[in-house]
């Protein structure tokens, strides 16, 4: 079995990821870019590697570089961490096929849940709810097609089989309005991911974002970690993320997470993975399925004591799950705001020397940052540069811990969005819970952000 | 191209202190004029001359174990005090069964080798010094 793990990743997921490998005993490779070896990762890696210039078609998406460098430093398996090559089939396959493994699930498992229309049809053989909807790619017939949007009924939304992250979606209200928007959403998914096929489901006017985190290993044993709430979100990128989710039943959370469970024995999924779903009405849909470790993971931490990178580096070890279902007790509340390197209320992405770093602290307070002073935030990436959490008794303690947390937090040279986390934190829709994922967008409308410099408001 | 894409366009040609940009493939043009609103603050301006000098000579290509005599003809690729033209093999990267060609990438005298033959090296890493 391996004992040394190449990351294939950057930033603060690198970091997290070579942390549980130093608690496992594990030895880690960092593969990077040439504009990432400042990277703190990098530095407490066992060993270092170039892999390319700082494009990310060239370094972290470059599959046959990010093998060959775990191959030649020794590596036993690649850690892809979120992004990236993280759902990328292929890349699972490859490595699969160079004698090495991939933490996370199979590659067959990321092809069936990582094209929606399969995902979907996977998902109703296993019981598990969906958004009312086509079934299956639209056919080319337009009379078909209207006749299944009559079906659904208006408002619907033609999304793309290949698509995710809100990308290739077009909401369509009445009937005169349908085949021009598939025609043009069939046109923009060939184009933006290479498959052409195109669904339409039910469009919900209100739903909150609730995902179900699970762990599944190579025995037939899966588990559920609880849910996360993650309906505070601009242009369809999460920011704020908390568990419990506020005034949802456990009971209701409870049978969805069991039927996300057994789904992951149905499909033979091993290793972390998230259902995603909209909760609307007291109903949960399926919406699409990430199967990899997420942004928002250390919520669930938090609440459960679980450390899931390390759990997922166990299950690819082949080692069964520590513990069982009754053993998950969700304990307090977690929430986690993301810190972008960006002008909070404009949202340009604000790269550049830090010249300063005092990240916050104190009781119930986690940071997640590769951030040190006299680091560059380059401007080639995501510009998350930390994720700050707050764990408290209740839900309003989790919130008090996080506004001195943001007060405290400092990263002088660069911008960041604290200031906007601030000012949610003080907002009386997040302090009430329960939003749906159109509440930022609306509080910015109705002038959240007007006499702040921002353009958006 | 979606925003997000845009912006982080932008912000690139910020930093790298380009002012005007224009894309075009079929069905999308995109023109960014980027104004010095965006310029580096002054706290960036002045770390700019500070970046570490930079290396001028022959650089490994990609990911491979440096050979400093070719795996199949065992002799060696290039001697110091050689003269070498832009372009010309100067050294062998092996990766399993391949070899990539290591290319001199201006005119010059061969320095000393900078790494060890068999050594793992990245992309990027400095092979030979070139004067």
């Amino acid at each position: 079995m391996f004992d040394t793990v190449l990351i294939a990743n950057r930033g603060e997921i690198a970091l997290r990821i070579l942390r549980a490998c130093r608690d496992l005993g594990l030895k880690t490779v960092a593969a990077h870019s040439e504009a990432d070896a400042g990277l703190r990762h990098v530095a407490l890696a066992d060993r270092a590697i170039c892999i390319g210039p700082a494009a990310a078609t060239d370094s972290y998406l470059n599959i046959a570089e990010i093998i060959t460098a775990a191959q030649l430093a020794g590596a036993g398996a690649i850690h892809p961490g979120y992004g990236f090559l993280s759902e990328n089939a292929a890349f699972a396959g490859a490595v699969e096929n160079a004698g090495l493994i991939f933490i996370g699930p199979s590659a067959a498992a990321i092809r069936t849940m990582g094209d929606k229309v399969s995902a979907k049809r996977t998902m109703i053989a296993a019981g598990v709810p969906c958004v009312a909807g086509s079934q299956g790619a639209l056919p080319q017939d337009e009379q078909e097609v209207r006749a299944i949007a009559e079906a659904i009924g208006y408002p619907v939304i033609v999304k793309a089989a290949g698509g995710g992250g809100g990308r290739g979606m077009r909401i369509v209200r009445e009937e005169r309005a349908l085949m021009e928007a598939v025609s043009m959403a069939v046109k923009e998914a060939d184009r933006a991911f290479g498959n052409p096929q195109v669904y339409l489901e039910k469009f919900l006017e209100h739903p909150r974002h609730i995902e179900i985190q699970i762990l599944a290993d190579k025995h037939g044993r899966a588990v559920w970690l609880g849910e996360r709430d993650c309906s505070m979100q601009r242009r369809h990128q999460k920011i704020i993320e908390e568990a419990p989710a506020p005034g949802i039943a456990r009971e209701a959370i409870a049978e969805i997470g069991d039927l996300c469970a057994s789904a992951c024995l149905t499909i033979g999924y091993t290793g972390a993975g998230t259902f995603e779903f909209l909760h609307e009405d007291g109903r949960f849909s399926f919406i699409e399925m990430n199967t990899r470790v997420q942004v928002e993971h250390p919520v669930t931490e938090l609440v459960t004591g679980i450390d899931i990178v390390r759990e997922q580096i166990r299950i690819a070890r082949g080692e069964p799950l520590s513990f069982s279902q009754e053993d998950v007790r969700i304990q307090g509340h977690a929430v986690e705001c993301r810190i972008n390197a960006e002008n909070p209320y404009s949202f340009q992405p604000h790269p550049g020397r830090v010249e300063r770093w005092t990240p916050p602290g104190g009781p119930g307070i986690r940071v997640e940052s590769h951030l040190y002073s006299g680091y560059t935030v380059p401007p080639h990436y995501d510009s998350l540069v930390a994720k700050l959490l707050a764990h408290g008794a209740t839900r309003a303690e989790a919130i008090r811990r996080m506004s001195g947390a943001l007060g405290e937090m400092e990263a002088v040279g660069i911008a960041t969005n604290a200031p906007l986390h601030g000012l949610l934190m003080e907002e009386p829709g997040f302090a009430a819970g329960g939003f749906d994922i159109h509440h930022l967008e609306r509080l910015i409308e109705g002038g959240l952000l007007r006499g702040r410099g921002g353009n958006d408001g | 191209m979606t925003v997000e894409e845009i912006e982080r366009l932008t912000a690139w040609c910020a930093s790298a202190g380009i002012g005007e940009i224009e894309l075009a493939e079929a069905g999308f043009s995109l023109r960014l004029l980027v104004q010095s609103v965006v310029a580096p603050t002054p706290v960036a301006a002045t770390e700019a001359p500070k970046a570490e000098t930079v290396f001028k000579g022959v650089r490994a290509p990609g990911v491979g174990v440096f050979r400093l005599d070719h795996p199949t003809t065992g002799r060696s690729v290039a001697a110091p005090g050689q003269m070498v033209r832009k372009g010309e093999t100067v050294g062998v990267l092996q990766v399993g069964p391949c070899l990539k060609a290591v290319l001199a990438p201006a005119d010059g005298v061969l320095g000393a080798a900078l790494a060890e033959d068999g050594a793992v090296v990245g992309y990027g890493t400095p092979l030979y010094e070139l004067v």
